[in-house]
């Protein structure tokens, strides 16, 4: 089943699927207390449902996110241009615990290239979490059809 | 570490190049939600040019909110340099502005919209840079900026 609204079609396990075959990069969009839009390349990891991104501390996008706390990102189209928009709320997270435990195991790259100190010496790091609230896969650029998953419907 | 603020817009212009025609656009509707979308982009005159969906969500967001950024594509082979284009954004809806910009996206835009520039079903997105950055290296590597006078 797929809910009440037959344009919701997709799972979040297919949303996550369909990313990973896409890019594993991804343009997240933000905004700032002014209204002005921010757009940066990210390389997005998903643990369970939900993503993580690994950003600086002092970041625009990070800057941003105590004014407005939704964002969006947008897999990197592939040649057919067929891509993927994911909107969700966004925090951030530097305890301890939530670094050491993304450091390793998570991503699906080495983060200490970006932060030699580690997970417990790289103040300047911080990790956004991403609660993802809905999601539109376009094929074709929307010209072969768009297929969509929203949080709070009977399918997950 | 090449560290070169205020250059010519020029100089942002001709580095946009490198990373082919396509672009991802970020917008806000007047409900404050981030929106990002991948475009097909040109520059026209000194401005970042889109020929886009008129029922697109990008077109409605500015509409509501004429602001955009404009963000290049990144990957390995432009060593993951960033080149971003801040900017004042409108949408050329009218057939006479169409008709201007129709034949200067470097593209053929009736493979996307058989009517031709009569057809409102498609419209322009014009970005007017305010400020701009190249990164090299996600800004490891430099950066160079430019901004409106």
């Amino acid at each position: 089943m797929t809910g009440q609204d037959p344009e919701i079609d997709l799972t979040l396990a297919e949303v996550r699927s369909i990313g990973a075959s896409l890019s594993p990069w991804a343009h997240l969009a933000s905004v700032g207390g002014d209204g002005e839009p921010d757009v940066v390349p990210v390389h997005p990891c998903w643990e369970d449902d939900v993503i993580w991104v690994m950003i600086g501390r002092d970041s625009v996008k990070a800057r941003n996110l105590a004014h407005e706390n939704r964002v969006a990102l947008h897999w990197q189209v592939d040649e057919k241009g067929d891509g993927l928009e994911v909107w969700g709320d966004a925090s951030l997270h530097d305890d301890p615990d939530t670094k050491r435990r993304l450091w390793s195991g998570v991503f699906d790259y080495d983060l200490n290239l970006f932060a030699p100190g580690g997970p417990d010496a790289s103040p300047d790091t911080v990790f956004m979490r991403i609660e993802p609230s809905r999601a539109m896969w376009m094929k074709a650029y929307g010209m072969g059809g768009v297929r969509r998953w929203r949080r709070n419907r009977l399918r997950s | 570490m090449e560290n070169n603020d205020g250059v010519e817009l020029d100089v942002i212009k001709s580095d946009s190049r490198r990373y082919g025609p396509f672009a991802y656009v970020a917008t806000t509707g007047s409900n404050g939600e981030p929106h990002v979308a991948p475009v097909a982009v040109n520059w026209i005159d000194d401005d970042v040019v889109a020929f886009v969906l008129a029922s697109s969500r990008k077109v409605r967001n500015v509409r509501e909110n004429p602001r955009a950024t404009v963000h290049f594509a990144v990957g390995e082979a432009t060593g993951w340099d960033s080149c971003i284009v801040w900017g004042e954004a409108s949408i050329v809806d009218d057939t006479s502005g169409r008709v201007a910009l129709w034949d200067r996206m470097g593209y053929d835009l009736r493979a996307f919209e058989p009517g031709g520039p009569e057809s409102d079903n498609h419209v322009f997105l014009v970005v007017k840079p305010v400020r701009a950055v190249v990164l090299r290296a996600y800004g490891m590597a430099g950066r160079q900026s430019w901004k409106r006078s």
